[in-house]
C-alpha cells in the first residue's frame, strides 16, 4: 500500500486538480477582424479567434463577436469588452481596412500589425482615431468538462497531497 | 495617575502595555531605512560566461518544432539557478576595487567562496561587502577567472535541491500570476532584483531562472527586463499580459516561446 502510494506520488506531479484546471484553460486571441459595426456608443467587432491551451498551443479558430464601448477604446487597461454569442448586424456597418491601398471613407476600423505580433485596431472617424490593441480583447475561460472531473481529482488530492506536504520540511531543510 | 502598588494590578497591566508599546514604537522608529541597491547594469553586473543548454530548439520552415542534443555536450550546463543566484550575490554582497592590488588565484577563490556563502535571500546591499581587488566589475572578473567561478558555482550538491521547488506541485492560477506580476513590479520599481523561476511544470519544455532588474508598461500589461544566465551577451525581455493573465516568454535557443508560469525564488524562508 505504501509502495503504491509512493509510486503514485512520484507519477502525479503534485496537485492533480490544479493541473486539470490548467489543462482545461483556454485563451482566445484576436487573429483577424472580419467586420465591425457601430451601435450607438458601442463598437461591435466580428473577429476570428485563435484558441489556445494554457501552454499557448493553437487548438483551432472560431468566429467571435465582442462589444467595446467607444468611450473606453483609448484606455485598454480599464477596458471591459463584452463577448457576444451572436450579433444580428443591427446598427451601422463600418469598413475594415488593413492599411494598404486607399483608405475607405470614414468612419472605418483600421487593423494593422503591431509590435510582438499583436494587432492594432484604430476606429477612425473624421475626428482623432481611437486605438486599441487586439490583445485587450483576449478571452480566458475553462472548458466545462474539467468540472465534471474535479470531484474525483479533489478526492485523489485529499489522499496524495498530505504526504507531499509532509515531505516539505525535508525539502526546506535540504534545499538551497 | 495614581501611584502603582501591588493592590493595583489593572494599572500595572496598563502601564506594562504602554511601556511595551512605547518600546516597540521606538524600535520601529529607530530601524534604519532599507538600503536601496544601485541600478543593476547588465554590462558590468553579469557574468562574462553563460550557462549552456543541453538541448537546442529548432523551428523548421513548415513550422514544426524539434529539439536536438548539443554535440559535444557542454561542460557547464543545468546551472541556471545557481548562476542567477551567484550574480545577485555578487551584486549585493561584493564590492569591486579596481585600484587595489590584485590577489593570486587562491586569494580570489577564497573571496568567491565568501560571496557565495552569504545568504542568497538577501534583498538589499550588504553593509559589509566582500571586497574584490584588481577588477572594476563582475563582468571583467568573471572573464579573467571563468574556470574557477564555474567550479565554485557548481561545487555544492545543494544546488540540485532548490528550496522553492516544492511550489511547483501546486497550481498557478491566473489570479496567482496576476498577483505575482504586480508584486514583482513593485519590487523591481524599488530597485530590488528578484529571482524568478519560469516554467511550464509538469511539462519540462521550460524550467529556467532569471534575475529581474527592469520593468515598464506594455500595451496591455508589463514588460520585464531580465538577466538570462543562458545568454551572456544581452538581457531578455518578457511580458505579463493583464488581459490574458499570463506571462509570455519570447522564443530563445532553448524555448519555442509562449505562455509560462512564474514565481519568485530565493525569497523568504520557504522559497
Amino acid at each position: 500500500m505504501a509502495a503504491a502510494l509512493a509510486a503514485v506520488l512520484v507519477a502525479t506531479s503534485g496537485c492533480v486538480t490544479g493541473h486539470l484546471l490548467d489543462v482545461g484553460r483556454r485563451r482566445e486571441y484576436v487573429a483577424s477582424v472580419r467586420e465591425a459595426w457601430v451601435d450607438g456608443d458601442r463598437l461591435v467587432i466580428g473577429y476570428d479567434a485563435r484558441v489556445t491551451d494554457d501552454n499557448g498551443r493553437t487548438l483551432g479558430r472560431t468566429p467571435r463577436w465582442i462589444v467595446v464601448p467607444l468611450a473606453g477604446v483609448t484606455t485598454p487597461a480599464t477596458l471591459r469588452p463584452e463577448p457576444l454569442r451572436s450579433w444580428d448586424r443591427s446598427g451601422r456597418p463600418v469598413a475594415v481596412w488593413d492599411g494598404t491601398g486607399t483608405p475607405p471613407a470614414p468612419p472605418f476600423l483600421r487593423v494593422t500589425p503591431a509590435e510582438d505580433g499583436d494587432l492594432l485596431l484604430a476606429y477612425e472617424e473624421p475626428a482623432d482615431p481611437a486605438t486599441l490593441y487586439a490583445s485587450a480583447l483576449t478571452q480566458v475561460w475553462t472548458t466545462p468538462w474539467v468540472y465534471l472531473l474535479v470531484p474525483f481529482t479533489l478526492a485523489f488530492d485529499l489522499v496524495t497531497t498530505p504526504p507531499l506536504v509532509a515531505m516539505a520540511p525535508a525539502v526546506l531543510v535540504m534545499g538551497e | 495617575m495614581g501611584r502603582l502598588t501591588r493592590r493595583d494590578p489593572g494599572a500595572v497591566g496598563v502601564a506594562t502595555v504602554v511601556v511595551l508599546a512605547a518600546a516597540l514604537a521606538a524600535a520601529c522608529a529607530a530601524r534604519a531605512p532599507e538600503r536601496r541597491p544601485r541600478p543593476f547594469d547588465f554590462a558590468s553586473d553579469s557574468f562574462a560566461f553563460a550557462n549552456e543548454t543541453l538541448l537546442e530548439f529548432h523551428v523548421a520552415d513548415d513550422g514544426s518544432e524539434s529539439w536536438t542534443e548539443r554535440d559535444p555536450r557542454p561542460a557547464f550546463s543545468l546551472r541556471c539557478a545557481p548562476v542567477t543566484r551567484a550574480v545577485r550575490q555578487f551584486f549585493l554582497e561584493a564590492r569591486f576595487a579596481p585600484d587595489a592590488p590584485p590577489l593570486d588565484d587562491e586569494g580570489y577563490r577564497a573571496l568567491v567562496r565568501a560571496v557565495l556563502a552569504r545568504s542568497p535571500r538577501d534583498r538589499v546591499p550588504s553593509a559589509d561587502p566582500v571586497v574584490i581587488p584588481g577588477y572594476p566589475n563582475l563582468r571583467s572578473f568573471s572573464a579573467a577567472h571563468e574556470a574557477m567561478l564555474k567550479q565554485e558555482i557548481s561545487s555544492s550538491w545543494r544546488i540540485f535541491f532548490q528550496r522553492a521547488n516544492w511550489r511547483l506541485i501546486f497550481p498557478f492560477t491566473p489570479s496567482n500570476q496576476e498577483a505575482t506580476a504586480e508584486a514583482l513590479r513593485r519590487d523591481v520599481e524599488k530597485g530590488r532584483t528578484p529571482i524568478v523561476r519560469v516554467h511550464r511544470y509538469p511539462s519540462f519544455a521550460m524550467n529556467h531562472a532569471l534575475l529581474l532588474y527592469g520593468v515598464e508598461d506594455a500595451p496591455v500589461g508589463l514588460r520585464f527586463r531580465a538577466y538570462d544566465p543562458n545568454d551572456a551577451d544581452a538581457p531578455v525581455t518578457f511580458e505579463y499580459d493583464r488581459v490574458a493573465r499570463t506571462f509570455t516568454f519570447p522564443k530563445r535557443v532553448y524555448f519555442g516561446g509562449g505562455p509560462v508560469k512564474v514565481y519568485e525564488m530565493y525569497s523568504g524562508p520557504f522559497y
